[in-house]
């Protein structure tokens, strides 16, 4: 198991831009990290603090219990994995494999075997004599992460590495960088702006905006439990309304919103009787029942209706907000025509502003 | 707070920034001092604007107005065979191939583009030939240094037509395929799409060529003098004559003066037509 | 609509015909206006100088080669040949060695004021030749290189500097940072990045930047004229003798031709080794 990474109050200005404001987080070894965020939201340039390739302007960042804010980047034990993937065009894949052990000054009897391992770790094997440009993007891809690997680092370092990649070979690749990850034991972070890449791949997902740590969280708590309006919206996706409180008894509420009459369950809601805040319910969380069949129900008439071939998407207007539902695909309903979902209580999220 | 570093760019300009201004700027130096009567290689030197009231009344107006027509002509001729031809060659199979063997003349020392021109015009040259041969002329055509400058006119065309073609041949390239798809789409025909959409995209690249091209026909020395009427010539003849024929080194740098200015201002115009351009394209 | 498609309507057949004839019409083109006038060079290097070539004769009565013997034998050619080369060569290297820095801190560094540097720099090429000429002559006049092989060179250099590093300051920009960040991220210093990052991936450029460099020098004119002369005699300045005072259009094919054949080679590689999908194709853009 490698070592952990703690980064504490950085700062990083671009002129009189505050492109990171006081940014603090601990990584524990092996584990795979990813930070989320909608783009200029500062994820990039965090990341690249933690490479070495820009100063920040205060702060530390630690490889285990080492402090590395004056080491340059070619002596931190960080391989980055580039959403150019980077790759240099003079040298075969088995050169740019090996450029990593030679700089680390690897004895030569070693490398073969070492390249051929990584090559084999990323299903390469074979490929050794092709120049960069006679790969597919999939293919160059992998590559950059044979390069990575084969020099055991640290920390592993992935910027956007799939956003050049079609969405099928996507999915496949992601599996990938995660299964390698895994049987390494080699602590990741990744940098993403795509919510379902984060979900899937991470243990732990730091989602970001305006320089910023919003929610620090597993997958699951981060999709269940987020902790504001931002990470509800951002993830997935949530009808988000307006509420006030009516009554509180311990964690169980009673909320007034656009919606009628909720009940809802929240551990982390911290509001009290008659403050405002924002209810937050996932589409597929809402389920279809008769009228009056259940307590805790949403009625409305139907505006639109999307199959989906998985799912029914359909938007449906109650008073003048609408709510979105996905449905099993099996439904029919037409547009116009009356219905009610209902909706667990411990399915409704209270949110401050 | 960190110190402000030195920064040793500056340092690594001076090699090949460093020679270029030294030696030009020594030389530039030098001849707006001679042209205003310093510096005298043979008697005393003082200030005097004499040289420049004089220069006015040497057969100056002559070879300006030669060397603007002659560089008005040729780039003119050039812009209308290079558009065309730009658009035959982007229609042709293997344009590629076309581009490089019509690039050629670019790489043609300027002296051995004379000869050729030569071979064509002469008096003995293939187009007396040929029109001799058809009946259309009795006496061979003096197109070599005829008083009207047509071999030099010639030899500029020749010689200056690739350079064109490579600009405008990349600009008439890069206007892409759905937007002339759209015009015709939208009931345009080629004629048409090409007055509307092709030519004013690649006006300003065409412009930046033009400029080019005319600064360098202007300043030219050695096609005039090979291919051109002994009389008028360019200014660049002109001031070679004026130092080294009449020693009169003073008239001689109020040419090389007006030339460099020109020269200037045509970079200017022609970069900030480069910004325009690079902005239009962002 | 169908049956004019079937019988032909004649204007769709004359439109056909015309983009047949369209590429030989362009080639017929293409020979008139580049090859004959080259070829007739090599004709007239050939001519025979007893039974001569006079109007209206459209090829000449006999050839011979008379006149190369005549030019490689009774003149100096040949030394103004080395010279042209020894120059171009000289002055080759050192536009590269005062470029390169300067491309590199142009290229890859962020400078104030670096578009005027850049604009500085092109100014040789667009100055007026003759009044540089006139005067950069008379600096190394009195640096005391008036008529030598140095006061040449430096002056070629002065109008090969611009060409070399405007070829080079492209092909530093357009090295995609994140390539150099890869290097580094894997351990590789600033020798290794200048070693097996920089020089590989700016070679290409380096050989068309001395190449055209070098064609340039071969080429130049007006600067050997005015600074070399009479003592430093290259191809162009011969050349010049026998298109002006000694007009001789045998003699002048025969000088012409020797000057061009290195040209028109070391053209052929710069075509050849420059791949610009090389470049594209690493960052994964296919």
């Amino acid at each position: 198991m490698t070592q952990g990474l703690r980064v504490q109050n950085l700062t990083k200005y671009y002129g009189d831009y505050k492109a990171l404001d006081d940014v603090s987080f601990a990584i524990e070894g092996g584990q795979f990290v990813t930070l989320l965020g909608p783009s200029g939201c500062g994820k990039t340039t965090l990341l690249r603090v933690i490479a070495g390739f820009l100063e920040c302007d205060q702060g530390e960042v630690y490889f285990g219990d080492k402090l590395i804010n004056d080491v340059p980047p070619n002596k931190r034990d960080a391989a980055m994995c580039f959403q150019s993937y980077a790759l240099f065009p003079n040298k075969n894949v088995y050169e740019n494999i090996r450029f990593g052990l030679r700089m680390r000054k690897v004895p030569p009897e070693e490398h073969k075997e070492r390249v051929e391992e990584a090559m084999a770790m990323v299903n390469l094997t074979g490929l050794g004599e092709r120049r960069p440009y006679e790969l597919s993007g999939g293919q160059q891809q992998r590559v950059a992460l044979a390069r990575c690997i084969v020099v055991r680092p640290q920390l592993l370092l992935f910027d956007e590495p799939l956003s050049n990649l079609d969405a099928k070979l996507r999915e496949k690749v992601r599996v990938e960088i995660r299964e390698v990850q895994k049987k390494l034991g080699i602590t990741a972070i990744y940098v993403t702006h795509d919510q379902a890449e984060a979900l899937a791949i991470s243990d732990q997902v730091i989602t970001m905006s305006a320089g910023c740590i919003i929610q620090n969280a597993p997958p699951r708590d981060i999709y269940d439990r987020p902790n504001s309006r931002f990470v509800a919206d951002f993830v997935g996706t949530a009808n988000i309304v307006p509420c006030r409180i009516l009554e509180r008894t311990g964690m169980e509420y009673l909320v007034q919103s656009p919606y009628g009459e909720l009940r809802a369950v929240d551990a982390d809601c911290d509001l009290p009787a008659g403050a405002e805040g924002y209810l937050c319910i996932r589409p597929e969380d809402l389920l279809p029942s008769g009228k009056g069949e259940s307590s805790n129900q949403i009625c409305g008439a139907v505006r639109t209706a999307v199959y989906m071939g998985n799912l029914l998407d359909m938007f449906v207007d109650i008073g003048t907000e609408q709510i979105r539902a996905s449905i099993a695909k099996d439904w029919n309903v037409t547009e116009g025509e009356a219905i009610c979902f209902r909706v667990a209580p411990d399915k409704v999220r209270i949110l401050g502003g | 707070m960190k110190k402000k570093k030195f920064e040793w760019g500056y340092l690594l300009l001076l090699p090949g920034l460093g020679f270029v201004a030294l030696f030009l700027g020594a030389a530039i130096v030098m001849m707006a001092l001679q042209s205003v009567g310093f510096l005298n290689f043979t008697g005393e030197s003082s200030f005097s604007m004499e040289y420049w009231k004089g220069l006015f009344q040497v057969n100056f107006y002559d070879n300006l107005i030669y060397s603007l027509k002659i560089a008005v002509c040729a780039s003119l001729i050039c812009i209308a065979i290079v558009y065309p031809l730009s658009l035959i060659v982007k229609n042709m199979p293997w344009s590629k191939t076309w581009l490089s063997l019509l690039k050629i003349p670019m790489f043609i020392p300027a002296l051995v583009v004379c000869l050729i021109i030569t071979n064509v015009l002469n008096y003995n040259g293939i187009l007396n030939a040929v029109l001799g041969g058809l009946g259309l002329i009795q006496e061979p055509l003096v197109l070599r240094n005829d008083p009207w400058g047509v071999g030099a006119l010639a030899t500029q065309v020749w010689k200056n037509v690739p350079f064109m073609l490579l600009i405008v041949y990349s600009s008439v390239e890069s206007v892409r395929k759905d937007v002339l798809d759209a015009g015709r789409n939208l009931g345009a025909g080629r004629l048409r799409l090409f007055w509307e959409i092709t030519l004013p995209l690649t006006m300003p690249s065409a412009l930046v060529a033009v400029i080019m091209t005319f600064i360098k026909i202007f300043n030219d020395y050695t096609i005039s003098r090979v291919m051109g009427p002994i009389y008028p010539s360019t200014l660049s003849n002109l001031m070679h004559k004026q130092a080294y024929l009449y020693n009169d080194w003073h008239t001689a740098a109020c040419i090389g003066c007006l030339m460099m200015v020109t020269a200037v201002i045509f970079v200017s115009l022609y970069t900030w037509l480069g910004n325009r351009l690079a902005k239009q394209l962002s | 609509m169908n049956n004019r498609t079937k019988t032909g309507d004649p204007r769709i057949l004359m439109k056909r015909l015309l983009r047949l004839m369209l590429p030989f019409a362009f080639i017929m083109l293409f020979i008139a206006w580049i090859v004959i006038p080259m070829g007739y060079s090599v004709l007239w290097s050939l001519v025979d100088p007893q039974k001569g070539w006079n109007y209206p004769d459209l090829l000449p009565k006999g050839l011979a080669l008379t006149n190369w013997e005549y030019v490689i034998k009774h003149t100096k050619i040949g030394s103004a040949m080395g010279n042209s080369f020894f120059i171009a060569i000289c002055t080759t290297l050192l536009s590269f060695l005062f470029a390169m820095p300067t491309a590199y801190a142009l290229g890859r560094r962020n400078l104030r004021g670096k578009q005027i540097f850049k604009t500085a720099i092109l100014l040789p090429m667009i100055l007026p030749g003759m009044a540089m000429s006139i005067y950069v002559g008379r600096v190394l006049y009195y640096m005391g290189f008036s008529g030598t092989y140095t006061g040449v060179i430096l002056a070629h250099t002065l109008i090969g500097i611009p060409y070399m590093l405007r070829i080079l300051v492209v092909s530093f920009e357009s090295m995609p940072q994140d390539i150099l960040d890869a290097a580094s991220n894997l351990g590789a210093g600033p020798w290794v990045r200048l070693k097996e990052v920089y020089l590989p991936m700016l070679l290409p450029s380096v050989v068309s930047g001395s190449i055209f460099t070098f064609i340039n020098s071969m080429e130049e004119f007006t600067m050997t004229f005015i600074i070399g002369l009479p003592a430093v005699k290259t191809l162009p300045t011969v050349l010049f003798t026998y298109l002006g005072e000694g007009f001789s259009q045998t003699r002048a094919s025969v000088v012409s031709l020797i000057l061009l054949i290195p040209n028109l080679a070391l053209l052929m590689i710069v075509e050849r080794c420059v791949k610009t999908e090389y470049m594209g194709a690493a960052l994964g853009k296919m």
